[in-house]
């Protein structure tokens, strides 16, 4: 241990320099197009107002994403050093189920080429037939009397029970697969000095449930995505872990009193609370597999709890910790609100130019754009710019899509049905948040487990409950655009109708997956 | 340390949170840590059992409040408050996000506060050039308003005849590069152009300017042969851009008011100001 603190402060500095390149870039790249409109307009009405206020904001994403896609191919990587392994440190291997047990991966729980380990299934499960699965695995498995604190609570569980006996622990979730060699590799990593301020090596994590469509769409940009993080997360410093797959240092667990309790995010609060320690999470060159979501609902369930954990996590000040690693969790917060943003800023434009004793004039974004009635629309301008910031990053996903051999027709339906994911979701996402932050508890339940099924009962019913603003805001956009008389606002119609299509997508989308769903079981 | 500061404090953020068995774990430990340190170890190896019961209560401690204030207890024995330097060293999550919102929005606060002075300034300002403008244009309508229609406005005894009749002095000048005649109108005892009707041919009025100490200000365009917009009224910028431009129907209602925005983009404003139609014009505006 005598490395870490030196290990550490050369991690950080070499990691300053990227960051504060990718802060300059993304300043770049937000403040031009905000400085490019700002300079063409006048805020004439308090629509206009709003968007002249708001249009950094629409700029954010943009810019974070063009620079992470450029420091991608800027930067070149530095992958963490292996030690060749002459002792082999008791490492744990554990599994945390709670009614979601995967034949499939249980199967290769045993087999793997270090010497040295042990697995224990920390199940939370209540169904008997789970359990039963559970116990015919062959491994040692390790249940509580009571379940409380979810997750972070079967963990600590294990922690206070065997945390002494092991050096390292690997975390799988119920449907994680790894290879034969994940251990040893790991540990190579892990035991290399150089490699001592990191605590938690995360591996690079691709789906393997890819013969449906709809989690081949979701996973299809996997090594894309993890391309982007071994380039700039891992770089700049801002890695955070995954929460499984990935293998971690006890005593660095133990040092920060274990997983979170309190927060269901407990993979991001870790990180966290070890930054303040001064330790990393770092993104290492082992692949290994987890499930996507099956369909639309179990991505809508997994999402809308995502975006409740990150709002959770704003409850505690994290002061010690990482600044690089605040502002990353502050974009997730932004990614996860901006759908909701956008749509809110589409209905000001449609009916702040319906103000003034109902007179029709021209609408807040021709009058921020300058553009002249009747000659070329602003809002086509606007889109024009936006598109043109947004053909910038995608562009450059393509190139990074040729480098990491994903195909670009995976990469655009990918995209495409985010977006159209986002829309549909964008109003009970921010609902949750809202939720959340004035205080009411994030409910957890896994995304492709028995309690799940429960839960999507649930969830279809919030499902159609979002589909039904989604359509009521695209029926208000299209009341906007016949009360007002002017072309110009007639260019939203396009907008409108895409909204409409996504809509329409999802429908289908929904449809055919819980038909499927149903054939399966 | 400060423990029973610290413990105080974990207390109050277990039950803030509900966790009233975390709570009850905490208040159990304090008082067992307390029975600990009062009661008298007079031998070693008791006084080491005790020293790390101590250790353990304190590690227990420290998990309770790592796992359920994502802090360690070290930190809450301890109610100084950082500084404002601390807090720049070590912002909480809640100071990132809204450095980030100000960062975002009060450049654009400010900068729409900037626009709408400067626009709000520039209004007064064209305010007064518009009133000042139509005041002039009254003034040399009331001039003319009560003569007879001349015959030929190049003729040298009409303007004579005409500014003998008015406040403003009339002075006829002929236009060099065309064939027809300009009227000056000139503040009595001065040399000062204050306006300049322009004739065309068929003796028609086709335009004024209005002057102010040697700048042009704005213009009346005349457009005759039914227009709607018969009289064009065109202010100037200080860069002698068309800045505003005011239609007028014969009968002197505004039908449009359109202001350049950027660049030659002008958008649409209502407009309830009346500006008559000069009484030269027309023969029974001389009656």
């Amino acid at each position: 241990m005598s490395h870490m603190p030196n290990a550490h402060m050369n991690c950080s500095h070499q990691e300053r320099l990227p960051f504060s390149l990718g802060l300059l870039v993304f300043f770049t790249l937000l403040a031009a197009p905000t400085a490019l409109v700002w300079l063409r307009s006048f805020p004439d009405s308090p629509a206009d107002l709003v968007f002249f206020i708001m249009l950094p904001m629409l700029f954010v994403g943009v810019a974070y994403d063009t620079t992470e896609l450029v420091l991608s191919l800027a930067l070149q990587p530095r992958p963490l050093p292996q030690a060749r392994l002459t002792s082999f440190p008791p490492v744990a291997v554990l599994m945390t189920v709670c009614d979601d047990v995967c034949r499939e991966a249980l199967k290769g729980l045993g087999s793997q080429s270090y010497p040295n380990y042990s697995v224990f299934i920390l199940d939370d499960s209540l169904d008997e037939e789970e359990r039963m699965l559970v116990d015919r695995a062959g491994h040692a498995v390790l249940r509580r009397a009571r379940r409380q604190g979810h997750k972070a609570g079967n963990l600590n569980f294990w922690l206070d029970t065997y945390g002494t006996s092991y050096k390292y622990f690997v975390i799988l979730d119920s449907d994680s697969i790894i290879s034969e060699d994940f251990v040893e590799r790991m540990v190579e990593y892990a035991e290399h000095p150089l490699n001592a301020g990191v605590a938690v090596f995360q591996s690079k994590v691709v789906p393997w449930n890819t013969r449906e469509l709809f989690p081949r769409l979701l996973g299809a940009v996997a090594p894309l995505r993890m391309y982007i993080l071994e380039l700039v997360a891992n770089r700049t410093g801002t890695m955070l872990s995954l929460g499984h797959n990935n293998l971690m240092r006890t005593t660095s667990a133990q040092q920060v009193g274990g997983f979170h309790e309190y927060l269901t995010a407990e993979d991001t609060v870790l990180t966290l609370m070890l930054s303040a320690i001064g330790q990393e999470t770092k993104l290492v060159d082992v692949t290994s597999y987890e499930a996507e979501p099956r369909d639309v609902l179990r991505f809508a369930r997994r999402t809308i709890r995502w975006a409740k954990q990150t709002v959770e996590l704003f409850r505690l000040p994290w002061q010690r910790a990482s600044f690089r690693l605040k502002a990353i969790l502050c974009y997730h917060l932004y990614s996860y609100s901006v759908p909701a943003i956008s749509l809110c800023l589409l209905l000001v434009a449609v009916f702040g130019s319906l103000q003034e004793s109902g007179e029709p004039r021209s609408p807040p974004m021709p009058t921020s754009l300058g553009i002249q009635i009747g000659s070329i629309h602003s809002c086509l301008t606007t889109v024009a710019v936006a598109m043109y910031f947004w053909a910038i990053p995608m562009t450059l996903r393509f190139v990074l899509a040729i480098k990491t051999h994903v195909p670009i027709r995976y990469v655009l339906a990918h995209c495409l049905l985010c977006m159209s994911l986002g829309f549909c979701l964008a109003v009970h996402i921010a609902a949750g948040m809202l939720r959340t932050a004035l205080g009411c508890k994030v409910s957890f339940a896994p995304t492709n487990g028995l309690s799940a099924k429960r839960a999507n009962q649930q969830t279809l019913q919030a499902f159609i409950g979002c589909m039904l603003p989604a359509f009521a805001y695209c029926m208000l956009i299209l009341l906007g655009i016949i009360r007002h008389h002017s072309p110009t606002i007639m260019s939203l119609i396009s907008i409108a109708l895409g909204l409409f299509s996504t809509v329409l997508v999802i429908l289908f989308w929904f449809y055919r997956d819980t038909r499927s769903a149903e054939n399966i079981q | 340390v400060n423990f029973q500061e610290g413990t105080a404090n974990l207390k109050r953020e277990l039950e803030s949170r509900g966790m009233l068995e975390a709570k009850a774990q905490v208040e159990t430990l304090e008082k067992e840590r307390e029975e600990l340190l009062s009661k008298p170890h007079q031998q070693e190896p008791e006084r080491a059992a005790a020293q790390e019961r101590i250790k353990a209560i304190a590690d227990r401690l420290n998990e309770i409040s790592a796992r359920s204030v994502g802090v360690s207890f070290e930190s809450l024995c301890t109610s100084k408050k950082p500084g404002v330097a601390g807090l720049l060293q070590t912002p909480s999550l809640g100071s990132v996000v809204y450095l980030f919102l100000v960062v975002l929005v009060l450049p654009g606060v400010a900068v729409a506060l900037t626009l709408s002075i400067v626009e709000y300034t520039g209004q007064m300002r064209l305010e007064q050039i518009q009133s000042r403008v139509q005041a002039m244009d009254e003034r040399i309508n009331a001039a003319v308003r009560l003569n007879e229609k001349p015959a030929n406005p190049c003729s040298d005894g009409v303007a004579n005849k005409l500014g003998a009749s008015s406040a403003l002095a009339i002075r006829l000048s002929q236009d060099t590069k065309t064939p027809y005649c300009f009227w000056e109108y000139l503040e009595p005892g001065s040399e000062d152009v204050v306006a300049k009707d322009y004739w065309g041919s068929n003796n028609l009025l086709e335009k004024r300017e209005y002057y102010l100490g040697g700048t042009l200000l704005a213009e009346d365009l005349f457009e005759w042969g039914g227009a709607d917009c018969f009289k064009r009224r065109e202010f100037f910028d200080s860069q002698k851009r068309v800045s505003i431009v005011d239609c007028f129907s014969e009968a002197g209602i505004a039908h449009s008011k359109r202001y350049r925005i950027i660049g030659n983009q002008f958008i649409e404003r209502s407009n309830s100001m009346r500006s008559g139609i000069p009484p030269m014009l027309r023969w029974f505006f001389y009656r």
